[in-house]
């Protein structure tokens, strides 16, 4: 199930994006470079528990090889990303050398210095940086077909994010992901298991190295034009804030994370130094509060969500059918839920329109009204829909274990001792995504938290 | 000749000696233990064992092959798997992700064949799935493959780090404390699952504090005092042995 919506969910972002105005594209395009790099962070920092500073070099100088090489020796950059992708890995070679002699705050002190140097040292050399004002590559082509705009682009910045992200999938999901967790949470016991420890250490930050330097070429080939500027230290600061906003898990919360800092900053809806501010705090919050980021708030959510599905699961297949509206169909299409999908199928043709309106047009404000209009209102529908729908399914859901239920439950009593003293009392439940206190009888509320507080005092 | 030879092993930490000259012996297919009073050894003892930390002097040998300055993940693939005292296991991720991280030598494919060959990967992947849950089936935790190890009893969680050792099927086991934390039920349970091992050919030297199963389980016990072998033999013999009923119960009082 979950698969299936992701893979909907990414197919429909996709479909949109390419729908997109050449602003919006190039906007977009930033957007999906800012991810490909902040992948090797993840890995970095949410897998491994290593650390770096020096993600905007890691970034920048593959960037600048691939710049240079498609001047002079007129070579694609789309051809160059390999390429970019090898001087990452170097790059992270040579960090990992220094990285692997230091231990916690070292590492991040090393990684640091490594950063430093790379601006201090390489970003002001004009055999690297090349002029003043910076380098320009001509526009790419591929197959002889010469893609000048950003729109055209797009497809194949597309098929790169597809690529870095059924890598570093199949890296995660292999053995490889494994053995980095388990040296990240005890090396000891991973060197017991025939795990080598300090290899893995090391590999890592190739993976890094790999990763940013597929950005940095990806940079190249979609602006075109690259100076030192881009790649200020405090880029690397950007990514780890990312990243740590993401949290261990999967690529998911690397999207969502760079969509909110690094989309915040390209549409202009957050302030510039959003991530200057609240970065930090972001940082504090995670470390002293929640650590897993919005993977592991992704996470909660699901489970919460599979053990209410559970549970209502094994009372449905006690209650007789009998108890289902009767709409049209044989299996019961309820009025709420057709409402409910129409709102959802409104919301994403507003997206949609807005999106295309705001692509087409070069006035900021006629963009922003289409934002605010189509985007905001849009997505309003969508998770007005969405809600409709989950509150329809756990309504129908608690009207089926409720009436299932009095009977055993009000014969010896058990449901109301459940409820009262349950481990979890209903009024301190957070209000939730899901409407936890949907306008249900007191009564039958009193089954819903007593098996609630059952599943949790295990 | 032994599976695992120690010889004279010393190792200080600083002023202290943690081991001084011991030597040990775990003959192929037998259940050996090591008993021993809080701050014998016996851990430094495992550490050297597998790896974690290097011997000042002495020599290890396994399997006829002096391993006492191998890294601990050679020792691993030698066929040297070990539990530990505080779980070596991670809290926040499942029971079935960690039965598979500690497979990971059996995986049967190798690093790059991740992103060259995926297909390999996949289907070494099912693989290692279907041991996975073999191992836990042993231990009664199928049911619990998907939960966290944090959400577990402690007891389970010993077990989880159990199943992850037995699913690699090493040659020579070392179970730190395996009894700790578990109630009888549970002890017996650990005691069945030992028996078939052993029947299997593994060989197993365990470190615990319950005197009552390491006397039921070994064939032979090392007894551990202050970093020196206070006596060996087989339990029963052990048992009378009077140094180590002074060491565990202390002298008895002169009158007078």
């Amino acid at each position: 199930m979950v698969p299936v919506v992701r893979a909907g969910a990414v197919a429909g972002l996709g479909a949109l994006a390419l729908l997109a105005g050449e602003a919006t594209a190039y906007k977009l395009g930033l957007i999906a470079i800012v991810f490909i790099g902040a992948i090797g962070l993840h890995i970095l920092v949410n897998w491994s528990g290593e650390l770096s500073l020096a993600h905007a070099g890691f970034i920048g100088l593959p960037a600048f090889v691939v710049a240079q090489l498609s001047l002079h020796a007129h070579l694609s950059p789309i051809l160059a990303l390999p390429l970019g992708v090898v001087a990452g890995v170097l790059l992270g070679l040579v960090v990992a050398l220094a990285a692997l002699r230091a231990r916690g705050l070292q590492v991040a002190l090393v990684t640091l210095a490594v950063g430093i140097a790379i601006s201090r040292f390489f970003f002001v050399r004009s055999w690297v940086i090349g002029p003043p004002a910076g380098l320009h590559i001509a526009p790419p082509s591929l197959f002889g077909l010469r893609l000048e705009t950003s729109r055209s682009l797009l497809p194949v910045l597309m098929a790169v994010v597809v690529l870095a992200v059924l890598a570093s999938r199949s890296i995660l999901e292999s053995k490889l992901g494994r053995a980095l967790s388990l040296v990240r949470s005890n090396p000891d016991a991973a060197a017991a298991v025939g795990i080598p420890v300090a290899f893995y250490r090391g590999a890592v930050y190739a993976m890094a190295g790999a990763f940013a330097g597929l950005a940095g070429a990806s940079y190249v080939l979609w602006v075109q034009r690259i100076s030192p500027k881009a790649f200020p230290l405090d880029l690397g600061f950007t990514y780890l804030v990312i990243a740590v906003l993401a949290g261990k898990g999967a690529l998911t919360g690397v999207a969502l994370a760079a969509v909110l800092i690094e989309g915040g900053q390209v549409f202009s809806i957050l302030p510039r130094d959003f991530a200057l501010y609240a970065g930090p705090v972001a940082l504090i919050f995670n470390v002293t509060r929640y650590q897993e980021g919005f993977n592991g708030l992704l996470r909660e959510t699901r489970h919460r969500l599979e053990r209410k599905v559970a549970i209502m699961g094994a009372e449905t297949g006690t209650a007789d059918g009998e108890r289902r509206w009767r709409g049209w169909g044989a299996r019961g299409v309820r009025l709420p839920v057709v409402i409910a999908a129409l709102l959802v199928a409104a919301g994403f043709v507003a997206v949609a329109l807005a999106w295309y309106h705001a692509g087409n047009t070069d006035q900021v404000w006629i963009q922003n009204q289409e934002m605010v209009s189509g985007g905001i209102g849009g997505l309003g529908l969508i998770v007005l829909g969405c809600v409709l729908l989950l509150r329809d399914a756990l309504l129908h859901g608690r009207a089926v274990v409720a009436t299932s239920h009095t009977g055993v439950a009000g014969a010896d009593g058990d449901a109301d001792w459940l409820g009262a003293s349950g481990p979890e009392p209903p009024a301190k439940e957070p209000a939730g995504p899901e409407p936890e206190g949907a306008p249900t009888g007191r009564g039958r509320r009193t089954v819903a938290a007593g098996s609630k507080g059952r599943g949790d005092t295990r | 000749m032994s599976l695992l030879e120690v010889r004279d092993v010393s190792r200080s930490f600083g002023g202290v000696r943690a081991l001084d000259a011991v030597s040990l012996d775990v003959e192929e297919g037998s259940v050996v233990g090591l008993i021993g009073p809080n701050g014998a050894g016996k851990t430094t003892l495992f550490n050297v064992v597998s790896g974690l930390l290097l011997a000042d002097a002495g020599s290890v040998r396994f399997a006829g092959d002096e391993i006492g300055r191998l890294s601990p993940h050679r020792r691993a693939a030698l066929g040297i798997g070990r539990s530990f005292q505080n779980l070596g296991l991670m809290l926040d991720e499942t029971v079935a992700f960690n039965v598979m991280t500690a497979l990971h030598r059996s995986a049967p494919y190798t690093g790059p064949d991740v992103l060259l060959r995926p297909w390999l990967r996949n289907r070494g992947d099912r693989a290692l799935e279907q041991r996975c849950a073999w191992a836990l089936q042993r231990f009664g935790l199928l049911a619990d493959r998907e939960r966290r190890v944090r959400d577990l009893s402690f007891a389970r969680a010993r077990f989880a780090e159990l199943a992850a050792v037995t699913a690699e099927a090493p040659r020579l086991m070392l179970l730190d404390e395996p009894t700790t934390g578990l109630d009888l039920a549970e002890v017996s349970r650990l005691d069945a699952v030992l028996g078939q091992l052993r029947r299997d050919g593994t060989t197993i030297l365990l470190v615990a504090h319950d005197v009552r199963f390491v006397m039921g389980v070994c064939d032979h016990v090392y007894v551990l005092a202050e970093g020196r072998m206070l006596a060996q033999g087989p339990p029963r013999v052990v048992q009378a042995h009077p140094a180590v009923v002074e060491a565990y119960l202390g002298t008895p009082a002169r009158a007078g």
